[in-house]
């Protein structure tokens, strides 16, 4: 009978699935054997009843295509009118550019992080913060911050923070499956660092600055634990990057 | 740690020392073409070999259009130009409430991870409380919909129910913010309400991002009967028993194509349902037409959005207490006069909660001094205007830019204009065409608050791409005549329409047929402006000899 009371709770929108079932050969076979007779009946009915209504469920099998779209596609490069557009001139240069903070984070993640549980759990802990750090409200009546102001630099520290957390010491609790992304041993502290600012500002080891490197190894080498550098010590200098100006705007 | 982080903060300075050499001024130009484009940080060996050769910074932006990170980096581009988002009672409006006379309206599941890291998923009481109707023996095993591979154990009831994927069923995970931020396909995670309202408010976003990644004519956005589609949204509009979607008028059409579209899918699919005068593209989605649930609001959000006009008057110091009639009440009718008139072609849809009730019949009106009465004609009349191609250009060059153009750039403006519909409005070339420009490559940065912005585009300038050069004589006999059947077949004599039969009548009408032609207006049945072909052919023959024979 514990069939019959699992039919029950749903029963109004059993009609419903046994309408669009019609078709479907393959039924619940342990529910079936459960049910006594008498439910078999009542089964029965709704299901005959059911199958009066034209089903509104469509299964998606993939055994239709769409439609062509009756549009002829767009041109192609013009070399010739290019050239005369690139002879216009510009009167000023591109302006610097925040990086969409609704986007940060994810963005920042995924140079590291596939796509999966542990990523969408991580995003889902600094969610939080996606409004003060400048992110757009749901309905897009505030619209995401170009500038930065005190408030959303102070969270973006927070939020790099906790970021750089999930990348150098990721915890198994908290994020499983990941490790540590310094692909250096934690002692060889410059290669750790070239690393991760190559891969955070996004440009090549030759073209990063070579006081800047040795800064941030010092701040590395400052913070020992028992003597000892650990990925922990790595935390201020990612933080650091995450925060460089050339990080900050494009 | 907080000095430590101080220290950190007061460092943050220049870890960049390539502001002096020509090659670290690529990377600069690199890395924000790869952000821009293609929504990722490049990687260092893109960077080297971009730099290493002298065609490589154009070859890399074209890579850039050409891959998955374009897709990405286009939705959110027209998510912030169109600014549609939907607060989560929109989506309640939609959920059926009259499935039975009980308080238990909707077939929920809730998912959780058991003690033995199983992932089952049981009925949700009234009560909030998960309801597993079996013993843990009797689950079965199913793949549900959201994630290939992935194994949920559910009870028989919830199989027969939700169907062998589960798609037919509302389902909740306990984490809302883990569910907000996981991606469709990747994660165990997946939350009906959270999902389909993400949808339906990146659906105006997804056709756009859709035909600018297939390089079809940017003017499509507007197309009438274009929709798009993502899996969620195919899951959808098919769950009509916990859905009212009628309420959203999809037709028949798009219910039948639906089947092709796999619920995985993340990415929106174009979707033509067939031309239908009262559909208008991304301005008859839901999110436009729910987010901005005033006709007046939905004008003056294209109004803005589309051809970067604002509606701008000097209230009256006295203001009356009973204007009357807006559209004639001295300082009411110098925005009136144009706005109420473009929110009539909405009043085929209803306003607020009357969105859903039936599509009403159009109103006969005008807007910039063409006449139509429904949002296929307003469609027509938009794309037909230079201002929307202009309008296009000013935010795509923003978005690279980062600032608006200046008062001395409006030749730079109009030679993109030009250029972008002279491609048939290719938004992929428009971008290729501003991330090449060398005035973007330079490795400087100036201030995004411009103090002399270049004016709004101008309206009522029918677009024309460069035409080129009328190098050869054009004869009427050899080079016109011969083309002139695709016309006559309704233009001749004693037909009601013009005559356009013989060299005199061209001569006269000559210059219509061109612009008519050169927009994709006639003949009929054309799909945007011709770049090649008999009908092209004409039109450039006739424009040709009548700059020659004037």
């Amino acid at each position: 009978m514990k069939g019959w009371a699992d039919m029950k709770t749903l029963a109004p929108f059993k009609i419903k699935f046994m309408n669009s079932r019609c078709a479907v050969v393959n039924r619940g076979s342990a529910f079936r054997k459960r049910c006594s007779t008498a439910v078999g009946v009542v089964v029965v009915a709704f299901l005959i009843s059911a199958c009066r209504f034209k089903s509104s469920i469509i299964e998606s099998n993939g055994e239709t295509a769409l439609d062509t779209i009756p549009f002829a596609k767009a041109g192609s490069e013009n070399t010739n009118s290019l050239s005369a557009v690139h002879l216009a001139s510009m009167q000023s240069a591109p302006a610097a550019v925040r990086p969409d903070p609704d986007l940060y984070a994810r963005r920042l993640l995924k140079q590291f992080r596939k796509d999966g549980n542990t990523l969408a759990r991580q995003l889902g802990r600094i969610e939080q913060y996606r409004l003060m750090l400048g992110g757009a409200s749901q309905d897009f009546r505030t619209v995401p911050q170009e500038a930065y102001d005190a408030t959303s630099l102070l969270t973006l520290q927070k939020v790099a923070q906790e970021v750089c957390v999930s990348l150098i010491t990721p915890s198994a609790r908290e994020h499983p499956g990941w490790s540590s992304i310094l692909p250096e041993a934690l002692s060889n502290v410059q290669g750790n660092i070239k690393f991760l600012m190559t891969r955070m500002l996004g440009f090549p080891e030759s073209s990063l600055n070579a006081s800047a490197i040795s800064e941030l190894v010092e701040m590395v080498n400052a913070f020992p634990e028992k003597g000892v550098i650990t990925a922990k010590s790595y935390l201020p200098a990612c933080t650091a990057i995450a925060m460089d100006a050339e990080a900050l705007l494009l | 740690m907080k000095v430590l982080l101080l220290s950190a903060l007061l460092f943050a300075g220049n870890l960049f020392c390539g502001a002096q050499t020509a090659e670290a001024a690529s990377a600069r130009t690199i890395r924000r073409a790869a952000q821009l484009l293609g929504a990722r940080m490049p990687t260092e060996s893109e960077v080297k070999s971009t730099l290493s050769n002298q065609s490589g910074y154009k070859s890399y932006v074209r890579s850039l259009l050409a891959s998955e990170g374009f897709y990405e980096a286009m939705l959110r581009y027209h998510e912030r130009q169109f600014g549609v988002g939907l607060p989560e009672e929109y989506l309640d409006e939609l959920m059926r409430d009259d499935l039975d006379g009980t308080s238990q309206k909707l077939a929920t599941l809730t998912c959780s991870r058991t003690s033995n890291n199983r992932l089952s998923c049981g009925w949700k009481n009234v009560d909030r409380r998960t309801v597993s109707s079996c013993k843990a023996a009797e689950q079965q095993p199913v793949a549900p919909f959201w994630k290939q591979g992935l194994v949920l154990w559910v009870c028989p009831s919830v199989t027969y129910a939700c169907g062998a994927d589960l798609s037919k069923c509302a389902v909740e995970f306990p984490n809302s913010d883990e569910a907000r931020h996981s991606e469709l396909g990747t994660t165990d995670v997946f939350d009906s309400k959270r999902s389909v309202l993400k949808s339906l408010s990146r659906q105006a976003a997804g056709i756009a991002t859709a035909v600018a990644v297939e390089n079809y004519p940017y003017t499509k956005i507007l197309a009438p009967g274009l929709t798009a589609v993502d899996g969620i949204l195919a899951v959808f509009l098919q769950q009509s028993f916990q859905f009212d979607v009628d309420k959203l008028h999809p037709n028949e059409s798009l219910l039948r194509q639906l089947k092709a579209v796999p619920a995985s899918q993340s990415k929106f699919s174009l979707v033509y349902t067939g031309n239908s005068y009262e559909t208008a593209g991304v301005l008859t989605t839901f999110g436009w037409l729910r987010r901005y649930e005033k006709n007046r609001t939905r004008a003056n959000q294209l109004y803005e959005r589309l051809m970067c006009r604002k509606f701008t008057s000097e209230l009256p110091r006295v203001f009356p207490q009973d204007p009357g009639n807006l559209r004639t009440t001295p300082g009411c009718s110098g925005c009136h006069a144009t706005l109420d008139p473009l929110a009539d072609f909405f009043s085929v849809w209803g306003e607020g909660g009357a969105l859903y009730t039936p599509v009403g019949t159009g109103k006969q009106t005008t807007f910039i001094g063409k006449g139509g009465s429904s949002l296929a004609d307003l469609s027509n009349i938009i794309v037909g205007d230079e201002a929307f191609a202009a309008c296009t250009v000013n935010h795509a060059f923003e978005w690279l830019m980062g600032r608006k153009f200046r008062q001395a750039e409006s030749a730079l403006r109009q030679s993109l204009t030009d250029y972008f519909i002279g491609t048939n409005y290719s938004f992929k070339e428009l971008m290729y065409a501003i991330a090449t420009h060398p005035g973007f490559t330079v490795d400087t940065r100036s201030d995004a608050n411009i103090t002399d912005p270049l004016e709004q585009p101008a309206i009522g300038k029918v677009p024309e791409p460069s035409l080129p050069a009328c190098s050869t004589t054009i004869d009427y006999n050899t080079q016109i005549a011969p083309l002139i059947s695709q016309c006559t077949s309704c233009h001749y004599s004693g037909s009601p329409r013009q005559v356009l039969e013989t060299s005199a009548q061209w001569k006269t009408w000559g210059s219509q047929a061109v612009s008519m032609m050169s927009v994709g207006q006639m003949p009929p049945g054309l799909q945007g402006a011709p770049v090649a072909g008999n009908v092209y052919n004409l039109k450039e023959a006739v424009r040709c000899w009548l700059q020659q024979n004037p």
